[in-house]
């Protein structure tokens, strides 16, 4: 059920630290402990590479694709305390915006659902995460949740921007609500919450589970359910999966599974319903929420359960 | 001033240990002494350090450990007083008196300068003292320890001990400048490291976490303020020296989860973490503590969160530091305050912390515990990229979840792609678990055969030719009339008018009545007894007697007055007189008389027989017993024309769904597929299986959808997906689900006619991912993807629907269960012209179309459906597009090449 399409050879000179595709599946934005991004157009199992893009002056952590609508554009993070926009102009790629107003390693960087705006969130080592919006005056304006994990945010993502509650898929409507889920070194999980009156992020909730450095999280894409789940794994070598049904309000967690290794990863498919967790064993697992509600592994990497199994 | 020790890695939450220092450097005049424990507690946004206990302890601490895991936890501490205490640290925390678990009393004739549990037997304690003395402990039994091997005798004190942390038996003690190594199970030092170049007199050890061979020796001599790595194999010399700082080294640490930092604290006021394999020395400096004034003395990575280091310095201050930045500096000087406030008595430091400015701490390098090391990342189309450490590549793969969907989903576009659908129908049904599928499916699949509405009525249990074996079992020829003799009077009674026919009238009612006999439809079950043949003798009995309108009637008929001839009649109930003699006066009168009969007869057969003659089913469908609807579907599809048909089959479909009995659900979804109402098939369907969200529902129903879609466009009724309704948002579902799976082509042929934000959005997402350049709007998506309307294939020409050969007449069709023509009929067409079912139309009734249908069909085809054209071809696709829509177009006009009233057998042609 996981078959390889193709390998991307990166040329990178070190480890790889994220490899993300754009909206379309087209594009492959890699980086590197090397510093370096590099973009590459995949078709088929033939890739070309398209860019390298190297300003970054440390360890390259993740890279976020921009929704088309604002056109090519990609963020990145880095240990050298900075993030950078990038963007195609032409065929060429060129840094628009960095943002160095982090004082530790920014960890991870996301976009916002493209209906709030252009908005980018950042997390870093520092216990902060900022939020850069580009405004109408082609302009960057930054907000800070200072000490959002005290001791340093490994990672951040948006929540979809569909109205909970609207439990028919077809009348979707943009949520005016913008929400970030955070995962610290501080074992929390925190949900932050954009309050438009006083312009501030405030926390909203925050999320007790994990006993050690919460490595990621991932708030899942809306399948059209007015309830909300989110991922979140640890150096605790636990996936927990949490889930708001819309109408308490409250996040209950469920235990997917305690791995072998640390969990380092959690990834939604874009429609929300399959989860790939990814650990320091190079093991890679699918997960999917049976219609019981049981969480059951489809198909994990390292056991192999039949020949069309790959190891990723 | 205080030693530290981190809790254990396997506990949580955090916990440090302070126990008050005996230091040589203490000026402290108090003896008291004090083990603290700490909650740690880095979630406070405040990084406040609570005081979770705080126990008074007979001696002064100069070495702290705590080791054991979540359940049994010891906390140890050798003490001035030459006694190692065993504490419990869960009692401790808990403050339960009990927390002391044993201490060693007159084995070590001096204080207990240093400790060392064993990594790897977490009960062995080895402790160093005055005079080279060494013992192993285990903290199960304190009474007797053993010693490592033969003591030397050179008075000086042990002021370091290390276990090796990968092999157990391996000891390191440092003693008079040098470092002693021992096996315990040869109970004998095995080497002794002395540096004869620099003469750095070795104070304090590290072992290396990763290789076991190597140590970290470091001097607290000013003279030499250095630290050198050994490796035990090349015993000569160092095998790197670490040079930076300016005055002896005081303690030394090295990080378990990463080897390649190591961490120096000297009197020279500075902490530098270096990375020992690397630069162009050989070791580099990856960064320094905020400068202190003060020196620190005792340093414990923490063994759980690798990120931080609890340092204590003379001042009586501890602090801990996280080597990614992160916490608040600012407030590290109140936060430990509350440490040195539990040590009342110290002398506190005017200036807690001189570094006024502190800058964040961030090692040069991410450490390998900070760096991810692999990781998947799902992106558009069910495509999964991962990648790790081991390799410099990125896969991409397809992550298939719905096996069973793709296959179905590739058999349906299979079946799509053919010109008949019947075989597909025919599988599904056989292959349909559920009774009522199997039905459902020979239902759907009626609609491709050649009279789909014959065989709804041999599906719903009738057929023509039934009725009459029934009344008449097939007779010998002899007694019987051919057909073809049959035809040819019909003929002739066509030529002729009543008035001036040569035949009497009652061999005319005979003939009609005969010829119906070939056609007899199911409701007319109750045939009349053939009609006496014999010539009877005139009566003309004008009398009038009471009780008997016989006389007027005769008179009547004599001067001509027939209206009031028949009106009599009925009033006396003769109503076979008073039928024939208004359908010999004519249409106005016949169908006045035949209402006021209908009217007076008993019985429950006249509802029907009435709605029958008037041609208006629509009585049947609303008022029948819902238990009857096959019956009622039945009449509707004798009776009715196409459009008519459609609203009364919705209609009773509509009746059905709505008595929310069970049982006649699916009969609700066959009236609604006989109708080709997909709308209603979908919500109805939906009603009973809400749970669509499992794939395989949804595919059963989409299978259904496209299917039925194709039978309504080959029978010119193109389905108009309004925006938001069910159906498109169902396909929008599909399509995105197939997207999920990889299967972008199929996914895109669902969505070509998209019309809402979502699904264009979609769509367009798809044609990018295919790799068509679109631009972003939906204008620019049209000019450059081609856009066939319709996914392919020429329908058959039966339902193409050429001009039928017969004109339906209303004069020749209309008849009554008494077998009476109303009028004359002119154009009889010849019987074998018929479909075998009686197609009785209706006079134009005022029953104003409830469909925007328009009316384009004629009843039926005449012919069997052999296709006239080449075989099936795909044809609207240019280059290499294989996108084929599935749904409909909006526009009736698109279907033009469909049209029924299209003369040529040409197959359609797209412009």
């Amino acid at each position: 059920m996981v078959s390889v399409i193709s390998n991307v050879e990166t040329g990178h000179d070190d480890m790889i630290h994220d490899a993300q595709m754009d909206f379309y599946g087209t594009r492959l934005a890699t980086c590197s402990s090397d510093r370096s991004i590099k973009i590459f157009e995949v078709k088929g199992s033939t890739q070309t590479q398209i860019a390298d893009l190297r300003e970054h002056e440390g360890p390259v952590w993740q890279v976020a694709w921009a929704h088309p609508m604002y056109g090519n554009i990609l963020a990145s993070c880095s240990y050298d305390r900075k993030v950078i926009v990038w963007r195609e102009d032409g065929h060429k790629w060129k840094k628009i915006y960095e943002y160095a107003n982090h004082d530790s390693s920014v960890n991870s960087v996301c976009w916002a659902p493209h209906e709030h705006g252009l908005i980018l969130a950042c997390a870093s080592s520092d216990g902060s995460v900022s939020i850069l919006t580009y405004t109408s005056a082609h302009t960057w304006e930054n907000k800070k949740i200072t000490n959002a994990h005290s001791i340093g945010c490994n990672a951040v993502s948006w929540a979809p921007a569909v109205a909970s509650g609207s439990a028919d898929g077809s009348n979707r409507t943009a949520s005016a609500v913008q929400r970030i889920v955070t995962g610290g070194c501080d074992t929390y999980v925190k949900i932050w919450r954009f309050d438009s009156g006083t312009g501030e992020w405030t926390e909203e909730s925050k999320l007790e589970g994990h006993s050690d450095w919460v490595r990621d999280v991932a708030w899942a894409p809306s399948i059209g359910l007015p309830r909300s789940i989110i991922a979140s794994c640890s150096q605790d070598r636990r996936v927990i999966i949490w889930m708001n049904d819309g109408v308490t309000g409250t996040w209950q967690p469920r235990e997917l599974n305690t791995f072998d290794d640390v969990i380092w990863h959690v990834s939604w498919s874009v429609t929300g319903n399959i989860l790939a967790v990814s650990g320091g064993d190079n093991k890679v697992s699918l997960w999917k929420e049976t219609l019981e509600g049981q969480w059951v592994c489809l198909s994990d990497s390292a056991k192999g359960h039949s020949g069309t199994e790959r190891t990723l | 001033m205080a030693n530290v020790a981190w809790s254990p890695a396997s506990v949580y939450p955090l916990y440090l240990a302070c126990g008050t220092a005996a230091q040589q450097l203490d000026a402290s005049l108090n003896t008291n002494s004090t083990l603290n424990i700490y909650n740690a507690n880095l979630g406070q946004a405040n990084l406040e350090t609570k005081l979770a206990v705080s126990v008074e302890t007979p001696g002064r601490f100069h070495a702290l450990d705590w080791t054991g895991d979540q359940g049994s936890g010891v906390i140890i501490g050798g003490c001035d007083n030459g006694v190692l205490y065993v504490y419990d640290a869960n009692k401790l925390i808990a403050n339960q008196t009990d927390h002391l678990l044993g201490s060693t009393e007159s084995h070590h004739s001096g204080p207990i300068f240093s400790l060392s549990s064993n990594p790897l037997k977490s009960n062995l304690v080895a402790t160093g003292s005055v005079d080279c003395d060494l013992l192993i402990w285990d903290v199960n039994n304190l009474s007797s320890p053993m010693t490592p091997g033969k003591k030397a005798n050179l008075g000086a004190n042990v002021t370091c001990v290390q276990f090796n942390r990968q092999a157990e038996h391996i000891l390191a003690s440092t003693y008079a400048g040098h470092c002693v190594i021992w096996d315990l199970k040869k109970s004998a030092s095995i080497i002794s490291i002395v540096d004869s170049v620099s003469r750095m007199k070795a104070k304090s050890i590290s072992w290396n976490p990763d290789v076991a061979t190597q140590l970290l020796l470091a001097s607290d001599d000013d003279a030499t303020p250095m630290a050198q790595v050994w490796d035990l194999r090349y015993a000569n010399a160092p095998l790197k020296t670490l040079e930076g700082h300016q005055r002896g080294i005081l303690a030394t640490a090295w990080c378990v989860q990463d080897s390649s930092l190591l961490m120096t604290a000297a009197k020279d006021n500075k902490i530098f973490v270096w990375n020992p394999d690397c630069g162009e020395r050989g070791s580099e400096i990856v960064c320094e503590f905020p400068s202190y004034n003060q020196w620190s003395f005792n340093l414990d990575w923490c063994k759980r969160d690798p990120s931080l280091v609890a340092t204590s310095s003379v001042d009586g201050t501890v602090s801990v530091y996280s080597i990614l930045g992160g916490g608040l500096p600012p407030t590290q000087a109140d936060k430990f305050s509350a440490i040195a406030d539990s040590f009342p008595g110290m002398e506190m430091p005017a200036v807690v912390p001189q570094g006024a400015t502190p800058q964040p701490i961030q090692v040069k390098n991410p450490p390998k515990w900070f760096r991810r090391p692999s990781g998947a990342n799902f992106s558009f189309g069910g495509r999964l990229v991962s990648w790790n450490k081991q390799s410099r590549a990125v896969a991409i793969s397809q992550v298939v979840t719905e096996e069973k969907l793709v296959e179905r989903s590739v058999q349906l576009e299979n079946a799509l792609s053919q010109s008949q659908l019947g075989p597909y129908c025919q599988a599904k049904a056989e292959a349909a678990a559920k009774p009522s599928d199997q039905v459902l499916w020979k239902f759907i699949g009626a609609n491709f055969e050649t009279a789909p509405r014959t065989h709804y009525m041999s599906l719903l249990g009738y057929n023509s030719s039934q009725v009459s074996d029934k009344v008449r079992p097939p007779a010998p020829v002899a007694d019987g009339i051919a057909a073809e003799v049959l035809a040819d009077k019909m003929e002739n009674l066509g030529t002729n008018d009543g008035s001036t026919s040569s035949l009497d009238p009652s061999e005319q009612f005979e003939m009609i009545a005969s010829a119906q006999s070939f056609d007899k439809t199911p409701e007319l079950e109750e045939i009349e007894p053939e009609v006496e043949t014999k010539p009877s003798k005139v009566e003309l009995n004008v009398e009038e007697t009471s009780g008997s309108n016989e006389g007027l009637i005769t008179q009547a008929l004599l001067v001509g007055d027939l209206e009031s001839a028949v009106e009599l009649c009925v009033k006396d109930k003769h109503f076979t007189h008073a039928l024939t003699l208004a359908a010999h006066a004519g249409q106005e009168l016949y169908a006045k008389t035949r209402d006021s009969v209908l009217k007076q007869v008993d019985g429950s057969l006249a509802p029907l027989i009435g709605a029958v003659v008037r041609g208006d089913l629509t009585s049947i469908t609303t008022s029948c017993n819902l238990g009857n609807w096959k019956e009622a579907l039945v009449a509707a599809l004798t009776y009715c024309e196409d459009a008519q048909f459609i609203a009364l089959a919705e209609n009773l479909g509509e009746r059905l769904e709505a008595s929310n009995i069970g049982e006649y659900i699916p009969s609700a979804m066959i009236c609604y597929v006989c109708a080709g109402s997909l709308e209603k098939f979908v919500s109805c369907w939906s009603k009973m299986q809400p749970n669509l969200s499992n794939p395989n529902e949804l595919q059963d129903l989409v299978e259904i959808i496209m299917v039925l879609q194709r039978s309504l466009a080959a029978a010119g009724r193109p389905v108009n997906l309004s925006e938001g309704s069910t159906v498109s948002s169902l396909l929008c579902q599909y399509a995105s689900l197939l997207a999920a799976q990889g299967a972008l082509n199929t996914a895109v042929s669902y969505l070509n006619s998209a019309t809402q934000g979502e699904m264009i959005e979609l769509r367009d997402r798809l044609y990018r991912a295919l790799g068509y350049q679109t631009g972003r709007t939906n204008q620019q998506v049209h000019n450059v993807v081609p856009q066939p309307s319709f996914r392919q294939t020429p329908t058959p020409q039966g339902y193409q629907s050429q001009p039928s050969q017969f004109t339906p007449s209303v004069q020749a069709q209309q008849r009554n269960i008494y077998g009476e023509p109303t009028a004359p009929p002119q154009a009889a067409p010849a019987p074998s012209l018929f479909t075998p079912a009686p197609h009785v139309s209706q006079p134009p009734v005022p029953n104003p179309p409830t469909f925007g249908v328009p009316p384009l069909t004629p009843m039926q085809p005449t012919m069997a459906a052999v296709p006239s054209g080449p075989p099936p071809t795909v044809v609207g696709h240019t280059g290499d597009s294989h996108l084929w829509a599935h749904t409909c177009t909006l526009h009736a006009q698109a279907h033009a090449p469909y049209s029924n009233t299209l003369p040529s057998p040409l197959p359609p042609t797209y412009p």
